[in-house]
């Protein structure tokens, strides 16, 4: 059988739109759907656990990462809106605190973008999808898993295996090239996209945008960006305790981005919650 | 002995580079352009040119150039542009194309025109390649996405193929070209299309594709065993599509050095071969294989002892290691031409691709390739010692006399209706008195 990394924890599976997703879940209260990045899969991080002290964290692993395999239709950001969508009604979230990091950031945006009303909140952690004139984001398709990991955290990826292995070499090889794949489909070329610019001025509720201090995959004006161009968007700095966070913050600080993120929830909350 | 075609590829790496730095792990994608001498870059394209004519007069039955993008292993960024230009300093050796990347192309019509203008501009002398593009190649143009591009290169043939082959116009309608007037003009001049190869490493859903379409299997760079098994599994899925593979439908790509002797040959070669499997050849893996662009099922084939897996990265290789994983043949007339028959029939492969090392003196280069056409090709050939292109007629006709001869039947003639109401052949209305029989052209 397959190796399994650190932090895994079985997932559940729910059908959507003919995929079967897998998903984890845990904790009550505000409800939080969770869009993550290529890293991190097939797992219930140490930063899950802590924001689902304060709310209902629902962590899917989105069509071609983790466990979930990639629909023949997949083959760019608005099918990833749609299934999401239709995600939130297999759910029955009829509105949802929608929390994205680095490329489910931009998923994120995009679903913000498209239905407004089903957000109570958004926070974006690092994301993606914005052109920032002169501040390209990083070429991790050019790179080595290897030299991927030390982009993303700065060069310390040693102390961060638990969060990079797959289990074995062998595993983590096929596994980041699958994924690799699915984010190719998805931000292969642009890298961005271009109408955001325009589009998020449609986004209605409230938004945290969380930014690394050195983030050498998405640089800090990226998030700074998306603080400037959503209407109640507001900018937060994580700051790192033993060295300056990267684009890895999820793993680095743990605790203090569950904190910001459950906080900011609880202010967005509607006033007389269900 | 069987018989066969041998192919030379004259592609030039621009050689002119510092020496290869450990923390650089490949030319394959960013070494800067400050590198490049505008004088030794003219002369690597223009040696590109001189090769196709020494080929020519010794005797060769083609001349191969790559298409090359981002880097300096090649300079021709379009295989298209560059076999027009050689079909124009050449007349009569096959130039082969290997070729133009269609996912390069905005639409394969575009590509179609090209094949169709060099095949008339050479008199039927293209032979086409359609790669998938080697890894590098994705990062350098912007239009090509690997995760899809396997999709897109299959159905951007099949309209290549069906817009020279089947009657214009027609609609195409498919996932990635949505074209409601394909018509394309010129027709190439070779029926039904120009020969067309199709590089592969050998994952099976190239092999099915050149299968299906009856191309040339252009099996690169593999270790032997996986080589020979390829090639089987090739000859099974033509018969699976109703018919016995050719020999020439497979194409042993080999680089052959032949010197006085073995001894010679080693001398020779070593350094050269060394320069080039350092440099040329050096790309790891993330770079090879960029994401998509094999299946899973082929990658884990790779990794299990194909091509690429790990142990098997040719940049890291010694000349010993090349010759004895059967990468490379080089030697005496004698050696040479035993080694090849030995790998050639072990293949069950019609015809050759060799290269010229590019680093090498271009009078050691010459002498190597004349040793090779007058002391190895002709133990492959009828005796009488003729290229292809010398024993086949050239599509088309060659002069004016053999045209009118051939007195073609066009559908039309160029008329207008006069002021006065009449309809006149307009190459003969400035007569008084009208022919009684109008001209042939």
């Amino acid at each position: 059988m397959s190796a399994e990394p650190a932090f895994h924890t079985p997932p559940e599976t729910i059908a959507v739109d003919g995929v079967e997703l897998r998903y984890r879940r845990g904790g009550s209260g505000e409800p939080v759907l969770f869009l993550g990045g290529a890293e991190f899969t097939r797992r219930w991080l140490p930063f899950f656990a802590e924001l689902a002290g304060a709310v209902e964290l629902i962590v899917p692993e989105g069509p071609g990462f983790g466990e979930t395999e990639a629909p023949p239709w997949l083959d760019g950001h608005d099918d990833l809106v749609l299934f999401y969508r239709d995600v939130l009604d297999a759910f029955g979230l009829a509105d949802v605190h929608l929390v994205g990091y680095s490329l489910g950031g931009w998923i994120a945006a995009e679903l913000a973008v498209f239905y407004p009303r089903r957000l109570r909140s958004l926070t974006l952690v690092a994301p993606q999808g914005l052109r920032v004139p002169g501040v390209p984001r990083a070429d991790l398709f050019l790179v080595s898993h290897a030299a991927r990991a030390e982009l993303i955290f700065n060069g310390a990826a040693g102390r961060y295996q638990d969060y990079l292995s797959e289990g074995d070499e062998q595993e983590t090889f096929f596994r980041s090239y699958a994924a690799s794949r699915a984010e190719a489909l998805l931000a292969w070329n642009p890298r961005y996209d271009r109408k955001l610019d325009r589009r998020l001025a449609a986004v209605r509720c409230p938004a945290l945008v969380l930014a690394a201090e050195e983030d050498r995959v998405v640089p800090r004006p990226h998030a700074e960006r998306y603080a400037e161009l959503l209407p109640q968007g507001r900018l937060e700095v994580v700051a790192g305790g033993e060295e300056p966070t990267a684009h890895g913050l999820l793993a680095q600080e743990p605790a203090a981005v569950a904190a910001a993120i459950a906080e900011f929830v609880a202010a967005s909350a509607p006033p007389n919650p269900s | 002995m069987a018989e066969l075609e041998f192919i030379c590829t004259i592609d030039n790496p621009y050689v002119y580079l510092p020496p290869q730095l450990e923390e650089r792990e490949s030319l394959g994608v960013d070494l800067p352009t400050t590198h490049y001498d505008r004088d030794l870059g003219q002369l690597t394209i223009d040696e590109v040119g001189e090769n196709a004519r020494w080929l020519e007069q010794l005797g060769f039955d083609g001349a191969l150039i790559f298409e090359q993008h981002g880097h300096p292993v090649g300079l021709i960024g379009n295989s298209m542009l560059g076999a027009g230009w050689l079909a124009s300093i050449t007349d009569g050796i096959r130039i082969c194309a290997i070729g133009p990347l269609i996912n390069a192309y905005a639409t394969p019509i575009r590509l179609a025109e090209e094949v169709a203008l060099v095949d008339n501009i050479s008199g039927g002398r293209l032979t086409l390649g359609l790669p998938l593009g080697i890894g590098t190649q994705y990062h350098a143009l912007g239009v090509m996405n690997p995760a899809t591009a396997r999709a897109r290169h299959y159905e951007a043939t099949e309209l290549l193929i069906k817009a020279m082959t089947e009657p214009g116009p027609f609609a195409w309608e498919g996932d990635f070209f949505d074209i409601p007037h394909v018509n394309l003009w010129p027709r190439p001049l070779q029926q039904p299309h120009p020969p067309i190869f199709l590089p592969a490493a050998g994952s099976r859903e190239t092999l099915e594709m050149a299968a299906r379409f009856r191309f040339t299997y252009q099996a690169t760079l593999t270790p032997r065993p996986v080589l020979l098994k390829n090639c089987e599994t090739f000859r099974q899925l033509c018969a699976e599509q109703g018919y016995e593979a050719d020999r020439k439908q497979i194409a042993c790509v080999v680089p052959v050095h032949v010197a006085e002797t073995d001894e010679q040959a080693r001398r020779e070669l070593e350094p050269h071969l060394t320069w080039r499997f350092q440099n040329v050849f050096r790309f790891p893996f993330h770079l090879s294989f960029p994401p998509g662009h094999v299946s899973d099922r082929s990658l884990r084939a790779m990794m299990a002892g194909g091509y690429r897996s790990p142990g098997n990265d040719p940049g890291g290789m010694s000349y010993d290691e090349i010759r004895q994983r059967g990468l490379l043949i080089a030697g005496s007339p004698q050696t040479v031409i035993e080694e090849l028959a030995e790998l050639t029939e072990a293949m069950g492969a019609g015809r050759v691709i060799t290269s010229i090392q590019g680093s090498m003196p271009r009078w050691m280069q010459l002498k190597a390739l004349t040793l090779f056409a007058q002391e190895v090709i002709p133990a492959f050939r009828a005796p009488d010692g003729l290229a292809v292109w010398q024993r086949q007629r050239p599509p088309g006709h060659s002069t004016k006399a053999e045209l009118a001869a051939r007195r073609p039947q066009p559908s039309g003639r160029p008329t207008a209706v006069m002021a006065d109401g009449s309809e006149v052949d307009v190459r003969t209305a400035h007569l008084p008195e009208q022919p009684t029989r109008p001209p042939l052209l």
